[in-house]
């Protein structure tokens, strides 16, 4: 029994969509990135990127419930939704859910967008991205 | 497309009995909700001032900038209870200084790194956690009907923020008349954007923390957004701003933070406690004097440059 890293977790279920797949892989890989976020030779594309959001323990069952932000982005604000709604169809009310991670088996158990989608563009260089965050819950060890 | 330039941020709690009318301002239901939810409401209010008291929040740039910026973030924090009859009340907590929003959400810098410093959530997160509990205190067990510890422990693991565990937050209303487990209860909605001017900010009392000696010269950045464009226009320029590299950034980043380090070497010599837990007094005591209107002088020149050189990469990059 090991417990379920939560990041590693979701990036697998994104990972595995075909849905998601279809808007960030391209003939350089899959781009999604989880924590600590996008690579140093990251150039804008559609692509998603994650950060965990806090989260809490339910003191009798054995389920985490952890939230993630997540940041799609796209060269045009209709591509960053597009992402979106990629990943929403992806996750919300996505009820157990097998996956397998590099701790072992888990149980993807629920998960729920929380807040978002919010339409923003990076103060910095101006790239477009949709703001959304999501709750997931999972059993908190590995499953046999 | 919203800009940053006019938004605002706001979290929002209510209690939401569609099946059940909460009656007039002598109903006892009334009474108790609406109490409940301004002790929920007052103690996200005060996390998120909290979160953001002078010294203790970060700038704009955590690298580069100084804690100072978060004063007028501070300071616009609101809470507005809400209720215009019928089944829902809300209490919202909000801000209309967009510097509220970049940090929730965070930003991207040019080189990839991410920045962000969440305020507001964490801190309507804190005070949900906190409902089942004011909620089963005194004479609102009666109204909301919670008979056992039991369930008020149950309850009082769930986080109020996420829908899933709604369900279980709403069995401190389970006694209320007509219950409908999917249509009333406790539910919060938090960082939703806001325009500037949506909500009529209710006078606040700043009754949290002391003055600070000194005239504010921090800035958003929406403040800097309108002061390059003023100096654009002065310029008679369409597109102002230097053409500058990334090595120029580089640079200037290098220069600004090695000058931010020389000051703090010498500031911690002069004042030990500036970086205290709450951070209120020492940033009362790193203001102080001739020295620190100069530093925060100083910062103020060096945001405005930065802000200019972001706009100029905003314009570069649409062309």
């Amino acid at each position: 029994m090991t417990a379920i890293d939560s990041a590693e977790l979701l990036y697998t279920v994104l990972a595995d969509d075909n849905g998601v797949l279809a808007q960030v892989q391209d003939g350089q890989g899959v781009h999604i990135y989880g924590p600590p976020g996008l690579p140093d030779n990251f150039s804008l594309r559609k692509a998603i990127m994650f950060l965990g959001d806090g989260g809490g323990t339910n003191a009798f069952v054995p389920i985490g419930t952890d939230e993630f932000a997540l940041y799609c982005y796209g060269p045009e604000s209709e591509d960053a939704r597009a992402v979106y709604r990629a990943v929403f169809s992806c996750l919300n009310r996505k009820a157990h859910h097998r996956v397998f991670l590099s701790s072992g088996p888990a149980i993807f158990q629920y998960s729920i967008k929380t807040n978002g989608p919010q339409d923003r563009n990076d103060p910095l260089e101006d790239w477009p991205f949709v703001y959304v965050s999501f709750q997931i819950q999972f059993i908190e060890d590995s499953v046999p | 497309m919203p800009s940053i330039e006019n938004l605002g941020l706001k979290a929002r709690l209510d209690i939401n009995s569609q099946a059940k009318v909460f009656g007039g301002f002598a109903n006892k239901n009334y009474k108790a909700a609406a109490w409940t939810l301004r002790q929920v409401g007052l103690r996200a209010y005060n996390q998120a001032r909290e979160n953001v008291a002078p010294g203790q929040g970060p700038g704009p740039h955590p690298h580069v900038w100084e804690h100072d910026d978060t004063e007028n973030l501070w300071k616009s924090i609101g809470l507005k209870f809400d209720w215009s009859g019928g089944s829902r009340m809300n209490v919202l907590v909000y801000t209309i200084a967009d510097y509220g929003v970049a940090l929730e959400i965070g930003w991207r810098t040019p080189r990839n790194n991410f920045f962000r410093y969440p305020w507001l959530k964490p801190a309507y997160k804190i005070a949900g956690q906190g409902f089942v509990k004011i909620a089963t205190d005194n004479w609102h067990r009666e109204v909301f009907n919670v008979e056992t510890g039991a369930t008020v422990m149950t309850s009082g693991d769930i986080d109020v923020a996420t829908g899933a565990n709604a369900a279980a937050l709403l069995k401190p209303l389970e006694g209320w008349k007509d219950y409908n487990p999917n249509q009333s209860g406790l539910t919060a909605e938090a960082l939703t954007i806001l325009t500037a001017g949506e909500i009529e900010p209710e006078a606040q009392p700043s009754t949290h923390g002391p003055r600070r000696r000194g005239k504010n010269t921090g800035r958003s950045l929406r403040q800097l957004a309108l002061a390059a464009n003023q100096s654009a226009r002065g310029k008679g320029k369409k597109h102002a701003g230097p053409r500058h590299s990334a090595k120029a950034d580089n640079r200037a980043i290098s220069n600004a933070a090695a000058e931010r380090n020389a000051r703090r070497g010498s500031r911690k010599q002069t004042h030990p406690g500036a970086t205290s837990l709450t951070g209120v007094r020492g940033g009362i005591r790193r203001l102080g004097g001739q020295a620190g209107r100069e530093g925060r002088i100083r910062a103020t020149q060096r945001r405005a440059q930065i802000g200019l050189r972001a706009l100029s990469q905003r314009r570069r990059s649409r062309r």
